[in-house]
């Protein structure tokens, strides 16, 4: 592969891992910046892409004839409302694997690291302090999910990344859940305060999840 | 259109319609935020994105029978939110945007803490060419390989690899002011 076809493959997939490309980047310092740079910039894109999409109040047109049909509409968000109190584990675990697939840029395999220093300072917004940088993170993001801002990392393991969710404010059920959904293993495991959220390909999940709950402090936050 | 016979529209329905309204509502309106994001990307018009968002969500309970695949309901969802928008803009010629309005549009919402980059790169976004700004977000939004990208949009993967190659370079472009690349353009022309 030269310098050409590097830069097109990087330019449609910024995230690729083919061998190709990933050997033409060890051996070409300004095609592997260029890759970096993408990436960074498919980071903001992404930024840029979550609108605000909460409700609207600007005065909008609006068919009389269709009052019917939005008030079908209306009662199925009102009805998922209800399912989604009555069954909130189900959701988290389905709104964990949602926010994962939105932010699938990040659930890529590579042996870049954020600093630590990024690391702790994520966590440390949501109370929970990093007492050791054992773990390979190669994402550090803090993300809104369920109204809240969390913690969201990336962990590089031997078998592929998993996703690692800090919600200091989910009750836990005091047992760790599995799920299996989507193409992803995940589980809900207790934490000292509120729960992790992990998910991954084909990965230990609840290894990742005992290291992670090792390698962080909640007893200082919160 | 096989519509659903037993389900209500208007709120009066039979013991199996009620069934599997909670189906629809337990897969479907989860989605709801994927859909007005993608479809004001396509439109750049918040109301219209409301407006076309709760359309396809109204037909696609009409055809819910017809998803095959329950663990591909997104996929779905956004083929009909793309059917959708066409048949409105095939109904009425729809008035030119003005770029400046739909960013401040879109920044009049409360939430996001965006920084100035944000804002900058969410201009750029709307004033890409609506094949390169499609799969782009396709892809980063929604996670979306170029395989099925090529299949949403009914072109070949080649095609979907340029047009995502060319999004990023004219982002960068706008952005930076990069003149570089050209080349790479010019030989992907």
């Amino acid at each position: 592969m030269n310098c050409l076809e590097f830069r097109r493959a990087v330019g449609a997939q910024p995230n690729t891992t083919a061998a190709d490309v990933a050997a033409h980047a060890a051996q070409c310092p300004a095609c592997a910046r260029y890759q970096q740079e993408l990436q960074q910039m498919d980071r903001l894109i992404h930024c840029a892409l979550q609108i605000d999409v909460a409700p609207h109040r600007a005065v909008r047109r609006r068919r009389v004839v269709q009052w019917g049909l939005a008030a079908s509409v209306l009662a199925a968000v009102l009805a998922g409302l209800v399912l989604w109190i009555a069954n909130p584990r189900e959701t988290l675990a389905e709104q964990v694997i949602e926010h994962t697939n939105s932010e699938a840029f990040a659930m890529v395999r590579t042996s870049e690291n954020v600093d630590p220093a990024q690391v702790a300072r994520v966590l440390s917004r949501s109370g929970v302090h990093l007492r050791s940088d054992a773990m390979a993170v190669s994402s550090a993001t803090t993300c809104k999910f369920r109204g809240r801002q969390v913690p969201h990392l990336v962990v590089q393991t031997e078998r592929g990344p998993v996703t690692v969710m800090v919600l200091a404010h989910e009750k836990g059920t005091g047992h760790i859940q599995k799920f299996n959904e989507g193409g992803y293993q995940g589980a809900i495991v207790p934490a000292p305060r509120g729960v992790l959220a992990v998910l991954g390909r084909d990965v230990p999940v609840e290894d990742v999840a005992a290291k992670v709950l090792a390698a962080v402090d909640y007893s200082t936050g919160g | 259109m096989s519509g659903p016979s037993d389900r209500s529209v208007a709120g009066v329905s039979t013991d199996s319609g009620s069934g599997e309204r909670q189906r629809f509502e337990a897969l479907c309106i989860p989605y709801r935020q994927d859909l007005l994001r993608f479809v004001f990307w396509l439109c750049r018009n918040r109301a219209l994105a409301e407006d076309v968002t709760q359309e396809t969500l109204l037909r696609a309970w009409r055809s819910f029978d017809t998803l095959e695949d329950r663990q591909a309901v997104r996929p779905w969802l956004l083929t009909i939110a793309r059917r959708e928008l066409a048949r409105t803009f095939e109904r009425k010629r729809l008035e030119t945007v003005d770029i400046d309005e739909v960013v401040e549009s879109v920044e009049a919402g409360p939430a996001v803490s965006d920084t100035h980059e944000v804002e900058e790169m969410r201009a750029a976004i709307l004033q890409l060419e609506p094949t390169y700004r499609e799969p782009l977000v396709l892809q980063v939004l929604f996670g979306y390989s170029t395989e099925q990208i090529a299949q949403h949009l009914a072109i070949s993967t080649p095609a979907v690899l340029t047009r995502l190659y060319r999004a990023r370079h004219l982002l960068r472009k706008k952005l930076l002011g990069e003149a570089s690349d050209e080349s790479v353009s010019d030989e992907l022309s």
